[in-house]
């Protein structure tokens, strides 16, 4: 097993899923679906990390979505692929807490940034689903005519 | 056992802070045998490793802003930094989850003492700082990070090393 986290992860098979850059502290899951490979997204109250400056700093499912909107995305019913669209997914863990984000890819597939660790494009948003993460619980769309 | 570049000669001290070594149980010190000394303009701390032999000295990093770090207070900090980076899960994007973990929350509660530790901390990590900034933040009552600068580790770093030229 050549990383350590896809132990977190039991529905992550070989062949569901690719490396896709190193592991870095630059940016984080949520400042990469967002496009965003330089800063850590959080809504800390400490005011140390990047959040939309016009937006409450909760560690809430509705303030991520919130998020999100800034860039253009609002809220759809679900992670299908739909042609002139991309969209995102917020994962939330069994106590309603965003643990996560992915971003759509063009062919279906997901990426995620992995916290500190690396980046990788994933066959679909269940084979994240995992303790530690949760499962995908909002899903946002916006046209691809936005792509930044 | 101790990795080469923890030790030097008396005779052959290093400007450079070396790799410490992952077991607190090495150093054996205590604050007799911390010392300092000047040179160049910059301030080493020095201890014995071993107390029965004098021949050999460690670094424990250069001072910030000459400030004298206590060694017991040094050596929980290394400690606790160790817990908190191998019990904390790398995939975890939770700037809460991260910095909750006992290990961290007790760095936090050392309190004015671990400044200097932490600012010594994101000083060696260079380019890949690691997450300080809420111990910072929660232990000072101070931002000094400028809202352009949020979320950018290296930029957040600086801004912090800057405020410890003037605060610590």
């Amino acid at each position: 097993m050549p990383f350590a986290w896809e132990k977190e992860f039991p529905s992550l098979i070989p062949g569901d899923w690719t490396k896709t850059s190193d592991a870095t502290r630059r940016f984080n899951c949520i400042a990469w679906a967002a496009y965003d490979d330089g800063r850590w997204w959080w809504p800390d109250p400490f005011l140390q990390y990047y959040w939309p400056p016009s937006l409450p700093r909760e560690n809430t499912i509705e303030c991520f979505v919130r998020a999100y909107e800034t860039l253009g995305y609002e809220l759809c019913d679900d992670d299908s692929l739909e042609s002139g669209f991309e969209k995102v997914a917020i994962y939330a863990n069994s106590i309603g807490l965003p643990t996560h984000a992915a971003r759509q890819l063009p062919d279906g597939r997901w990426t995620s940034k992995l916290g500190n660790c690396e980046d990788i494009a994933h066959r679909n948003l269940s084979v994240l689903n995992s303790q530690l993460y949760g499962s995908a619980v909002r899903f946002l769309k916006r046209p691809l005519h936005r792509f930044p | 056992m101790i990795a080469d570049t923890m030790l030097l000669s008396r005779g052959a001290r290093s400007r450079e802070t070396p790799t410490l070594p992952a077991r607190q149980d090495v150093y054996r010190l205590s604050e007799d045998f911390i010392f300092e000394e000047n040179s160049g303009g910059a301030r080493f701390q020095l201890a014995t490793i071993e107390p029965e032999s004098q021949d050999y000295v460690a670094i424990l990093g250069v001072s910030v802003n000459y400030t004298t770090v206590n060694a017991k207070d040094w050596l929980r900090f290394q400690w606790l930094k160790d817990q908190w980076r191998n019990e904390r899960n790398p995939i975890v994007s939770s700037v809460e989850t991260l910095t909750r973990s006992k290990s961290y929350q007790e760095i936090i509660g050392l309190g004015e003492k671990a400044i200097p530790f932490i600012l010594s901390e994101l000083r060696s990590e260079g380019d890949e700082p690691d997450h300080w900034f809420p111990a910072l933040a929660a232990i000072t009552g101070e931002n000094p990070v400028p809202p352009e600068s949020r979320g950018r580790i290296q930029e957040m770093a600086l801004a912090w090393l800057k405020w410890g030229e003037t605060h610590v």
